[in-house]
């Protein structure tokens, strides 16, 4: 196990550098090469000579490999993610003011999605077909269909705006309002709540008729097992080891999920600055956001491993040839 | 993870009971997970069945497409939901032929109130750029659905080639190209899609590229599982002992065996692609003029959701809500047409 | 000068309401009454404050920054802005009239003797700080203008008590100086005057243009901005400090902020103005989309917001606003204002734009802005609230800067006549788009550089995102298809586009980021940002000996502008658009919450100015 996850580390470094080269090589791409950026920051006052500061203060004239090597030197030995070139912030203080932000939004919808989604998958699995069923895949499906804005702006209409008065989150720069403010919480997390119950409920429901098809459960049955007891002894059970990948897998899709419900609610989190540095071309931010994820994502697919080590001890022989 | 995610649809929907859904989302191809899965087929004798299954599925060919026909057709929601698809297809490429509007002269449209509430000469209103509103509805439809089936098209291709290249050749290739695939699938899907979205100029081109780009992830490790277990069959081995080439293997053997995967994860694949162009048109990076798109469409209309132009949103909210859901119900019948397993029940 | 945005993507505040000369103000309350109430108002789309010195370079030179943010605390030496004019207001100034001497080659100041928050006096030498800092590190200013004006044109600067004297060398417009460089000083406290924490510098006291006084400057510029990210001045968190409050010359002082953009301002006390705050706090809050900020209105959070024009149901004019937004109408009213502002989509002249041979054509520009229907979009999509743009100048530019100018479209909208010039010229538009058959360079030729069988073709960049924009730019292009010139479209988010057209990519022949050019804070209309080779924002490399000689006489001469303004109608360097007020950055379509009342009126101002001190609740 642990030379395992030695290996998993060593993986995770490669994955890293990988992304990070994609991410740094992607603005050479821009029609006015690495030195588009310049232009959008400084907009109308980008004369040759402003132009021309602006890249020698952000080291563009040096080659792509020197950037990059001096990217990687500053991360590593000094823990230093760069400059904001839009935000008057390091991209590190950037991200501590809003990563906190998202994931508070992002884990209370988690946890919630899980509570409602992981019994009604399940239980809709048990009663395939039915009219229950039916009706259940139906309002899932519609909810996996609803432009998430659209979904996000109709609840905001409905239930903030006239007779039915909840608050939307105030602005303010905190990372603790879910306790100075629980309520203004209520719509954004019922919203995201709503946009990942589909998702993860159609996989539970599938992970559990995977699981209810096996041979062991039709011998458990044979045996005399109750329904209850195979449901919950050996369905159930065996079903959350896919359940707790796809949680590990959640990081990447918690942050892009929370995008169009932050805009909306104008809860200012990670995914709407990663929007507002793309348009803006901010590059040390999405880099600095785009690597800090890929970390975070990474640290949760090696969680799911380990979870899934003690959920099912069978894991941990590792039967490689 | 919103449902608007690529990796959300294809993976849970895992068709053959041999290829676990865990199997599938492990983003370290040879994880511990994938040995657990293993494993856990293993122990409980699960793994051979399937493999009857193929060799029979191999022997009677026909006969099983007509069996998994006749299950679709058995689905009558599956049914209806092509209905719907086809239905929303004509009624967007030959709408127009029959209802004439409008949809490209801005100049005159102009000259039309704008924000009209429905009439017999504009059924649904017309929009606030006094465009007819049900003539706008199939003009963005006809981007939409193309746009879709296209970038659809291309997550097809370049998933299928690249996991059956990294299933089929195995070894350093089968690794770097796995790796490769993790650091993309790491990072949130919505902000590669932005980023690349205003990186490169903004044209339909490049809007499928983009879009089919970024859903293939998902799609190249499902076909990589197929490619890499059916390689391991014994009718694989046995065609390569009798001097069979590899890419002899690949057509003969590994490919009409994924097939049932890749028709599956299609659907799944075309209805992402729309939502992600809706997801643009949100952000205003939807259809460059003087196209639409049913994203942007939907964006500017809520715009004005105080406004009580209903005719603007509603209509076409509905048609494009069910519009996914019935492509989810073919993919899903689909699944289950294909789900050997639950042929036998 | 600044980048006139549409509302989607806009970077200023939600909503400026100026001030009309002090003559004019009705004593309705008095100003000694207790402050009372929270103002709120809503700081535009995506464009929240995020820097507080108001010596900056051009990354942070925003509307949001200078006008929603740094002017409520750090006052100009001179204001400009009353009312819908656009002119210069001495009663808010910290200096009396400037005094031109020397047949315009020199300019006198005479501070006013208020106070800063800290109790020091502004005089002469919180001026010579601003122009000693300016001298020394002119390029980190935004401002700065390359062989004009202040500093490069500064043969001298003397001081005395109140009293600061500059010589210029060569004669200034006195229009130009006061309304373009005079403008842009802000008198900075001596408590700023420092290399280190609680370590003095020579920079405010030091004589004009020495070397000595030019370190000392350049020590506290690095102290106080430095490199990216290491002055005082990059640390958000200290905005609400004593050291940031000590300078303190307006009416209000910064208390509390953010790095969203949450700001809170309380009252200045030491305000030594004509008008004190009238209510306790003003409080801007961000806003990331106008969506966002539209349900806040609708909530009833702001007291100060804007509204997206397309939401409007009824038609109105810039004088005289229709029927507000049904769905805010209960709380808010309507507020209309017009922009100081040219809207134009640049054209591309540099030779490497393959493009660029037609639109060297005047009759091909003549023939495109011909079709260009102003009025029939400034009623259907701008709801009435617009202005015909024929000309650089502001549609609302007083005769007391613009002199004579005609007012007349030289080129009003004649898709028949443009389709003649373009046959008459040797285009045969038989197939429905126009190929040159008649190449050369005589009067019934296609024109210099055009080849037989060229099609004549444009490749129009524009801001993505903004319905009302995308109808504008439909419209334009199915007019120009109609007439045979293929239109090419190209959808960038807003800053690319600027970006794009700014770095003169060969990708675009015409760039219609949104709406145009707002003359702001260096509000005098002349062009030699726009027009003059070399200028800053003349993005496309537009070249012209007489407008550059007609431009140079409205700076060094005493021409007022109305040779200049006619030529350039006539001569099309630009493509000109309507003037939509609603696209005025959410300046134009305001709303006010009704419990809310002014000393000054509501009228948004032109000039992008906030006196928030003029109001109260009541």
């Amino acid at each position: 196990m642990i030379a395992y996850l030695i290996r998993r580390f060593v993986q995770s470094i490669a994955v890293l550098l990988i992304v990070m080269f994609v991410t740094f090589v992607l603005p050479y791409f821009e029609s006015g090469g690495i030195l588009a950026p310049a232009y959008v920051i400084l907009q109308n006052h980008a004369t040759p000579a402003a132009v021309h500061a602006f890249a020698a203060q952000n080291g563009l004239l040096k080659p792509f490999y020197v950037r990059f090597w001096d990217y990687l030197t500053q991360l590593v030995l000094h823990g230093n993610w760069g400059y904001s070139w839009k935000n008057q912030q390091t991209v590190w203080s950037l991200m501590v003011t809003y990563i906190p932000r998202t994931i508070w939004l992002a884990l209370i919808s988690l946890i919630i999605t899980v509570l409602i989604a992981l019994p009604l998958g399940a239980y809709q699995a048990t009663r395939r077909n039915s009219a229950f069923d039916y009706s259940a895949t139906s309002v899932l499906f519609i909810l996996y269909g609803v432009p998430a804005f659209l979904l996000c702006l109709l609840i905001i209409t409905w239930f903030s705006i006239g007779t039915i008065h909840l608050p939307t989150p105030p602005t303010t720069d905190s990372a603790w309002l879910i306790f100075t403010d629980p309520k203004a919480f209520i719509l954004p997390v019922a919203a995201l709540t709503l946009l990942s119950l589909a998702f993860l409920s159609r996989f539970m429901r599938s992970a559990v008729l995977d699981v209810l098809v096996q041979d062991y459960i039709r011998t458990a049955k044979a045996k005399g097992c109750s329904q209850r007891r195979v449901l919950f002894r050996h369905a159930f059970r065996n079903a959350m080891g896919p359940i707790v990948i796809i949680l590990g897998l959640f990081v990447p899709g918690l942050f892009g999920g929370a995008l169009i419900v932050e805009s909306v609610f104008n809860y200012e989190g990670i995914g709407y600055q990663t929007v507002y540095a793309a348009t803006y071309s901010d590059i040390p931010t999405v880099l600095g956001i785009t690597l800090l994820t890929t970390v975070l994502t990474l640290v949760g697919n090696l969680m799911a491993d380990v979870a899934l080590g003690v959920i099912n001890p069978r894991v941990r022989v590792e039967g490689r040839s | 993870m919103t449902p608007n995610d690529p990796t959300s649809s294809e993976e849970f929907i895992t068709p053959g009971g041999r290829v676990s859904p865990s199997e599938l989302l492990t983003p370290n191809s040879m994880s511990i997970r994938e040995q657990a899965v293993l494993a856990e087929g293993l122990a409980q004798g699960h793994s051979p069945a399937p493999l009857a299954d193929d060799e029979s599925s191999f022997a009677a060919f026909v006969p099983l497409w007509r069996q998994r026909l006749r299950i679709f057709i058995q689905n009558k929601l599956a049914v209806a939901s092509v209905i719907y698809i086809v239905f929303i297809f004509l009624f967007c490429f030959l709408g127009p032929v029959v209802w004439h509007s409008n949809q490209t002269d801005q100049a005159t449209a102009l000259f039309n109130p704008e924000n009209a509430p429905p009439s017999a000469s504009s059924w649904l209103g017309t929009d606030a750029s006094g465009y007819n509103e049900l003539g706008r509805i199939m003009f963005g439809g006809e981007y939409s659905l193309s746009l879709g089936l296209l970038a659809g098209f291309v997550t097809i291709v370049v998933g299928t080639l690249y996991g059956m290249i990294a299933g089929f050749l195995g070894g350093l290739v089968d690794t770097v190209l796995m790796r490769l695939l993790d650091a993309f699938l790491s990072i949130p899907v919505l902000f590669l899609l932005i980023t690349l979205v205003t990186v490169f100029p903004r044209t339909v081109t490049s809007l499928i590229v983009i879009i089919g780009v970024i859903g293939w992830f998902g799609n190249a490790r499902i076909i990589r599982g197929d490619a890499l277990l059916i390689k391991e069959l014994e009718y694989s081995q046995a065609a390569r002992s009798m001097g069979g080439s590899s890419w002899h293997i690949i057509r003969r053997h590994v490919f009409p065996n994924s097939v049932s995967n890749i028709v599956t994860v299609s659907t799944f694949a075309v209805a992402d692609a729309i939502l992600f162009l809706t997801t643009l048109g949100y952000l205003g990076l939807g259809m460059p003029l003087p196209a639409t798109d049913w994203g942007t469409m939907l964006n500017n209309a809520s715009q004005y959701l105080a406004n009580g132009y209903w005719w603007q949103l509603y209509p076409l909210a509905v048609i494009f809500i069910l519009l996914i859901v019935a492509i989810t119900y073919v993919g899903e019948a689909l699944r289950d047409a294909f789900e050997v397993r639950l042929l036998e029940r | 000068m600044q980048i006139k945005h549409r509302l989607r993507l806009a970077t200023t505040i939600g909503l400026a309401a100026g001030a009309l000369t002090l003559g004019l103000i009705a004593p309705g309350v008095s100003g000694a009454a207790t402050p009372s109430g929270t103002l709120t108002f809503a700081e535009g789309p995506g464009a929240s404050p995020n820097y507080i010195f108001p010596y900056m370079s051009c990354t942070f030179f925003s509307v949001s920054n200078i006008n929603g943010f740094q002017d409520l605390t750090y006052r100009p030496l001179y204001w400009f802005g009353t009312g819908a004019a656009a002119t210069y207001n001495e009663s808010l100034s910290l200096a009396t009239n400037p005094v031109m001497g020397n047949a315009n080659h020199s300019v006198t100041i005479n501070t006013k003797g208020w106070k800063f928050a800290d109790g020091q006096t502004i005089n002469a030498q919180s001026v010579m700080f601003f122009l000693n800092l300016y001298h020394a590190e002119k390029t980190n200013y935004c401002g700065y203008n390359a062989g004009y004006g202040i500093p490069d044109q500064v043969k001298s600067v003397t001081s005395s008590g109140n009293t600061v004297t500059i010589n210029f060398t060569t004669s200034v417009n006195p229009n130009w100086i006061l309304y373009n460089y005079l403008s842009e000083i802000t008198p900075f406290p001596d408590a700023w005057s420092v290399s280190a924490a609680n370590t003095p510098a020579a920079c405010a006291s030091g004589a004009y243009g020495t070397a000595a006084t030019d370190a000392a400057c350049t020590a506290v510029f690095n102290y106080l901005v430095g490199k990216t990210g290491q002055g005082i001045a990059s640390k958000l968190s200290t905005y609400a400090d004593s050291f940031w409050q000590s300078g303190a010359s307006g009416p209000y002082v910064l208390t509390h902020f953010d790095t969203l953009g949450n700001a809170t301002f309380l009252p200045n006390k030491s305000y030594s103005g004509p008008q004190k705050s009238m209510v306790a706090s003003v409080v801007e809050i961000p806003y990331a989309t106008t969506a966002a900020e539209q349900v806040a209105l609708r909530q009833g959070k702001i007291d100060l917001g804007y509204v997206d024009p397309t939401n409007l149901t009824s038609s109105g004019s810039p004088s005289n606003p229709g029927a507000n937004w049904s769905a805010v109408a209960s709380r808010y009213n309507l507020e209309v204002g017009a922009p100081w502002s040219v809207d134009y989509a640049a054209y591309n002249f540099n030779p490497k734009s393959p493009e660029a041979k037609f639109l060297d054509q005047l009759y091909i520009r003549q023939a495109l802005q011909m079709t260009v229907d102003q009025p029939l979009m400034i009623k259907q999509i701008f709801k009435g609230y617009g202005y015909q743009q024929i000309n650089p100048l502001p549609p609302i530019t007083s005769a007391a800067i613009s002199g004579a100018v005609s007012k007349k479209n030289p080129y009003p909208y004649n898709p028949n006549k443009a389709a003649a010039l373009l046959k008459s010229h040797g285009w045969s538009i038989a197939t429905g788009s126009a190929v040159c058959a008649k190449p050369g360079a005589a009067a019934n030729e296609c024109g210099k550089g055009i080849s037989k069988g060229d099609v004549l073709t444009v490749t129009l960049e524009y801001g993505s995102g903004i319905p009302s924009l995308q109808t504008q730019v439909s419209t334009e292009v199915s007019e120009w298809n109609a007439i045979g010139i293929t239109a090419k479209t190209l959808a960038e988010p807003f800053n690319k586009v600027v970006g794009d057209c700014v770095s003169n990519a060969a990708t675009w022949s015409i760039c219609l980021w949104g709406a145009g050019w707002i003359y702001a804070p260096d509000y005098y209309p002349s062009g030699e940002s726009l027009f003059v080779p070399g200028a800053s924002f003349n993005i496309g490399a537009y070249s012209n000996p007489t407008m550059t000689k007609l431009v140079k006489a409205t700076t060094f001469g005493t021409t007022k502008l109305g040779a200049f303004a006619n030529y350039a109608a006539q001569q099309l360097p630009v493509l000109y658009q309507p003037n939509g007020t609603n696209a005025y950055s959410g300046q134009g379509i305001g709303e006010v919450i009704k419990t809310l009342k002014s000393k000054i009126g509501f009228t948004p101002n032109s000039l992008t100015n906030f006196n928030p001190e003029y109001y109260y609740f009541g």
